[in-house]
């Protein structure tokens, strides 16, 4: 057993603070310091809820957008980080509603996995990427946006807890069964692979 | 199949990434040697958090931000031209000077026309009670709404 790295420090003041005050006042600058900063995070959070990599980086933006748009709405009672997410975690269940309604086949983004993280194989990669997204599509749907906002994103729980409107204790049960549930999906595809697809 | 106990469900979410604290995380290793329920779960956490954690890394396309930007001077454009508080905070001072202006104008006209409305009445009066008053003067009065001033200035001088 590998002995565990220190947890990240909770709580204190917001980091983004000044550049959320001069944003506000319509710095560009600041803004495009902001959606810099945040930019991998949102589109992450929003392909592992979505699936697609070419849907994410729509919500994404979507996501900024309305986000700059409604920043003087932003009272600093979260961080501007967790305000950021609920905003993506809104959009992408909202552009999923009005995908599943489209029945859209988001197999496509499968070529977006990164190559790196399977030996090499591009046709690895694919599937892969194929099988993971089938697993995640398997979570219900509050168990996988409590994971991702943990593993994907590197929320700390109570920020989760904030964000999602749930205790503490909602959060680990549901990040607990979200984890277990992905690996006995993936082992599932893995054992049938054509029943999965 | 082994079952996790429900009891370390908090430390075995926070020892799969890595955030548990090391007094606790010592407590439950020593738990998971006698308990294959909970070791199989502290594996699946592992597992799970080490998969997602590097699934999604993504590198933003080219001028990402820069879109994100150009739409939104595009909307903040029409939002401002739209924006209510513009015109009732921030063009506040705008908004009292054309409330002023209009509350000028429009009591000016309203003066003129009383004023004009006096003035003709009293010239009506002095032509309809006029004792110099001619058969041609009225006439000229019904057509073209003018009285030959020559008339009502003999009227003053007779007076």
């Amino acid at each position: 057993v590998v002995p565990p790295p220190q947890p990240p420090r909770e709580g204190g003041a917001d980091p983004d603070n000044a550049l959320v005050a001069r944003a506000r006042d319509g710095d560009q600058d600041a803004i495009r310091q902001l959606v810099a900063q945040y930019e991998r995070r949102v589109i992450g959070l929003a392909w592992s809820l979505l699936g697609s990599r070419t849907d994410a980086e729509d919500v994404a933006q979507e996501s900024f957008l309305r986000a700059f748009r409604s920043l003087r709405t932003f009272r600093g009672q979260s961080l501007f980080r967790t305000w950021l997410f609920q905003i993506v975690v809104n959009a992408a269940r909202t552009y999923r509603r009005s995908r599943n309604t489209r029945l859209e086949d988001a197999s496509g983004s499968a070529i977006d996995f990164d190559t790196r993280t399977s030996g090499g194989s591009l046709e690895h990669a694919i599937v892969a990427r194929d099988q993971l997204n089938n697993a995640m599509a398997t979570l219900p749907a509050e168990l996988r946006e409590a994971l991702v906002l943990r593993d994907v994103n590197g929320l700390d729980y109570r920020e989760i807890a904030e964000m999602l409107g749930i205790p503490l204790g909602t959060v680990e049960s549901r990040i607990f069964r979200g984890r277990a549930q992905l690996r006995q999906a993936l082992q599932r595809d893995a054992e049938n692979p054509q029943t999965s697809r | 199949m082994d079952v996790p106990c429900q009891d370390r469900i908090s430390q075995l979410v926070r020892a799969g990434d890595g955030t548990l604290e090391p007094a606790q995380f010592d407590d439950l290793t020593q738990h998971i040697a006698v308990c294959p329920g909970c070791r199989a779960a502290l594996d699946a956490q592992r597992f799970g958090h080490a998969l997602l954690s590097q699934a999604f890394v993504v590198d933003a396309g080219i001028g990402f931000s820069t879109r994100v930007l150009a739409n939104l001077e595009e909307t903040d454009r029409w939002f401002n031209v739209l924006d209510f508080r513009r015109w009732t905070w921030r063009l506040g001072p705008l908004s009292a000077a054309l409330l002023m202006a209009a509350w000028i104008v429009t009591g000016g006209i309203t003066s003129a026309e009383q004023v004009t409305v006096t003035a003709a009445e009293s010239a009506a009066d002095a032509v309809l009670w006029s004792d110099v008053i001619e058969g041609d003067d009225l006439v000229s009065l019904a057509w073209q709404n003018v009285v030959d001033s020559e008339v009502l200035a003999g009227e003053g001088d007779g007076q």
